[in-house]
């Protein structure tokens, strides 16, 4: 018998710690969930039609049109109407670009439009992480590994004590304060992520690290020469309107990215796993993992699109490459199965996700499992 | 906008603007057929020739570098929202306005099945330029054209050439057709034949009677030189279904002479299953050399998505690079070592272990 599926027996009698939900189910019933969740995936993935290709039309559309207006309304950036509505538009088309096209494009949610511009091999987003190293990192890194501590870096990326399977260091005491410079840079945190700094030496060459970094120069000083020097030299003597704009939508980005992202994983209740219990994992125990892995924010239309649907993270990590719009239509019927297995379908408002990332956050700093302290 | 516009907007600061998208990421956006450089193309009219065949008007943006009759184009057209890309020779003379491809329903084909019964005026076309080495012969040789079916069009494209170059080229034009109804330009065959004396025409109708100067039956040597008793003074053009042209080529080579130039649409593959292991070495991905027809679809199963086109071999869009490794190339059952080499995925298959860089 293998460690996974030793992890899946009848629950005991003593066992009765909620957030391990998945231990009364035997076996053969964590397999006939599996084969529930994988006989919705099939039925949306054989559904896909022009319905999806106008949605992402439209999205584009008003991603494209919202950033020309913006840069263009920061041009007149004297203006403090000007600069509000400029900063405000060019805010939203960077996050309708990270979020809901290019991290979704980059799964290949929109290979089969067999469209070169949303091309999952050849897309590259407004970001100075290199689409090549987020492939791996977040597409291959954290898709396979979900929350496995020691696999999947996105688990406090590598700075941060996001587990209490982490063992604790005297510099996570810092990490309720630097967790914000985290969350302002969160896109150069996202371009470091895939170089794992704490491997060299260890299992990684200095050689190959190089190369990455060389690489995310390549792509960072892009980024940086377009929304810091070439725009704001467009606008002439309006140079530092044009560049306070950038920097801040640049910021807005970071810091909502950064919160919906740490809200799928992070969130209270979210379970982390070793790599010893994920041995010979089937597809139905890596579905059991993906769900148990992973937490939704509820909101309205709007606000999933703004959050690239990561807000069905759940159906998200479930079906990485369904096209993300379609999260919300299956949401429900995820719900119901895990009703039906009793399991956890950990969703929330983004306000009482994100408080209990903080105390996650704020109790790991400090030594200690957080399990024996609530015990205690 | 002319080209000089294009040129002028694809620049290095437009470019640096743009990143990391690309200048037409947006300009495409305002208008589909707007481009730095891609050629697209606009349907102009549709027109029926057959039952089972349309001509489309294109016209082209002003990417379009022209063509040299007898050459054909990757065509790409959204179906459903999703694009698909086929190969269509062009019929029309390199003179005339715009570009005109005329395109016969290929059994459940859904590319052309679509073009015959739903494209529309206005419609977008994602165009690749003219290519292909199919021409028109220059000098003043007398011609033999043979054609069957749909595979009139590069043929049709060269005598419309011929009588825009006023060059009376002494053409026999033998072109095998199911029926009349089936016959793609039946009308205009009749009327240049009519009015150009250096125009002989061979209709042969395979199935059914023929008309009084019209043949019948199906292609065979004995045939051949009865309708054209000086064949061996012509240098001949085929262009056709693969009997038909199977047929044609064993008659010119028991003839002893070379097979005639042709175009072939419908690429013949030996099937051959793939040996070895294959890498995909930037995804990380491994396969067996046999779990697919072709490398293209192998690399298709992994849930990789290359870009491709024709699926056939010939518009060269599924081109990649291969590090290294043995490869079969399905198209006359070679196998041969590359390295660093770009092949094309869709008529190759390992037979070897092969990396692949995808």
């Amino acid at each position: 018998m293998n460690a996974a599926v030793k992890n899946l027996t009848p629950k005991t009698a003593l066992d009765t710690t909620p957030s391990r939900g998945w231990r009364h189910l035997s076996a053969e019933q964590v397999e006939a969930f599996g084969a529930e969740i994988e006989a919705i995936r099939e039925e949306v993935m054989n559904s896909l039609g022009e319905r999806d290709v106008k949605y992402i039309r439209r999205v584009l559309k008003t991603q494209r049109y919202s950033e020309i207006a913006g840069r263009t309304l920061l041009f007149a950036g004297f203006l403090p109407p000007a600069w509000i509505a400029g900063t405000a538009l060019l805010s939203l088309s960077k996050i309708l670009e990270n979020m809901e096209i290019g991290h979704n494009v980059m799964h290949g949610q929109w290979d089969w439009l067999k469209d070169p511009a949303l091309n999952s091999s050849t897309y590259d987003w407004d970001n100075t992480c290199p689409a090549e190293q987020w492939k791996h990192s977040h597409n291959y890194m954290h898709h396979t590994f979900t929350n496995i501590v020691g696999k999947d870096r996105d688990v406090g990326y590598g700075i941060m004590r996001m587990s209490d399977d982490q063992p604790w260091k005297p510099q996570y005491l810092a990490q309720p304060f630097y967790n914000w410079i985290l969350a302002s840079f969160f896109q150069w945190g996202v371009a470091l992520h895939d170089v794992e700094f704490e491997r060299i030496g260890r299992g990684k060459s200095l050689a190959e690290a190089r190369t990455q970094l060389k690489q995310i120069w390549k792509k960072a000083r892009k980024q940086v020469f377009k929304d810091y020097l070439l725009f704001p030299a467009l606008a002439g003597p309006g140079f530092l309107f044009t560049l306070s704009g950038n920097a801040t939508a640049n910021l807005t980005r970071n810091l909502w990215s950064y919160m919906v992202i740490f809200c799928g994983h992070f969130t209270e209740g979210v379970e982390m796993f070793s790599e010893e219990e994920v041995q010979d994992e089937t597809r139905a125990q890596w579905y059991l993992r993906q769900l148990l892995g992973s937490s939704n924010l509820e909101g309205g239309r709007a606000f999933h699109i703004l959050t690239g649907h990561l807000s069905h993270q759940i159906e998200h990590h479930l079906f990485p490459d369904m096209p993300a719009h379609r999260y919300a239509e299956i949401g429900s019927r995820v719900q119901a199965i895990c009703e039906r297995y009793n399991l956890p379908y950990n969703t929330g408002t983004l306000p009482r996700q994100f408080a209990t990332v903080l105390k996650r956050i704020n109790r790991l700093a400090l030594p200690g499992r957080r399990r024996a302290a609530a015990a205690a | 906008m002319s080209s000089v516009t294009w040129k002028l907007l694809n620049n290095p600061i437009t470019r640096a603007l743009a990143s990391p998208l690309s200048v037409d990421d947006y300009l495409s956006q305002f208008n589909p057929l707007w481009s730095v450089g891609d050629v697209r193309g606009r349907i102009e009219r549709v027109e029926r020739e057959t039952a089972d065949a349309v001509t489309l008007y294109i016209s082209p943006n002003s990417h379009w570098a022209g063509h040299v009759a007898g050459q054909h184009l990757v065509l790409g057209v959204e179906i459903e929202g999703v694009r698909h890309s086929r190969c269509f020779s062009i019929s029309s003379a390199p003179g005339d306005t715009g570009i005109t491809v005329t395109v016969k329903r290929n059994g459940d084909g859904l590319v052309s099945n679509y073009l015959v019964d739903r494209a529309q005026a206005g419609e977008v076309l994602f165009l690749s330029q003219a290519r292909g080495e199919f021409l028109l012969p220059d000098g003043n040789a007398p011609l033999l054209m043979i054609s069957g079916g749909s595979g009139i069009t590069p043929l049709m494209a060269m005598l419309r050439e011929l009588v825009h170059q006023g060059r009376e080229a002494d053409v026999v034009f033998l072109h095998y057709s199911n029926s009349y109804a089936d016959t793609i330009f039946h009308g205009e065959l009749r009327a240049l034949a009519e009015r150009f004396d250096w125009l002989n025409l061979k209709l042969v109708i395979s199935n059914g009677a023929a008309v009084e100067g019209d043949h019948s039956g199906l292609f065979s040597a004995g045939q051949l030189d009865e309708l054209v008793p000086d064949v061996a003074e012509r240098v001949a053009l085929l262009c056709g279904p693969p009997p038909l042209m199977d047929r044609v080529n064993d008659a010119f080579l028991a003839k002893g002479r070379d097979k005639p130039a042709q175009e072939q649409f419908q690429v013949r593959i030996t099937a051959a299953a793939g040996e070895g292991r294959v890498s995909f070495s930037r995804s990380g991905l491994e396969a067996a050399g046999d779990a697919a027809p072709n490398l293209l679809e192998l690399a298709e199963q992994q849930g990789l998505n290359p870009p491709h086109g024709c699926r056939m071999g010939i518009c060269q869009g599924c081109k990649c690079r291969i590090t290294q490794g043995q490869v079969r190339d399905l198209r006359n059952g070679e196998v041969r070592d590359v390295q660093d080499e770009e092949i094309q995925l869709c008529v190759h298959t390992a037979a070897g272990a092969v990396s692949v860089e995808l």
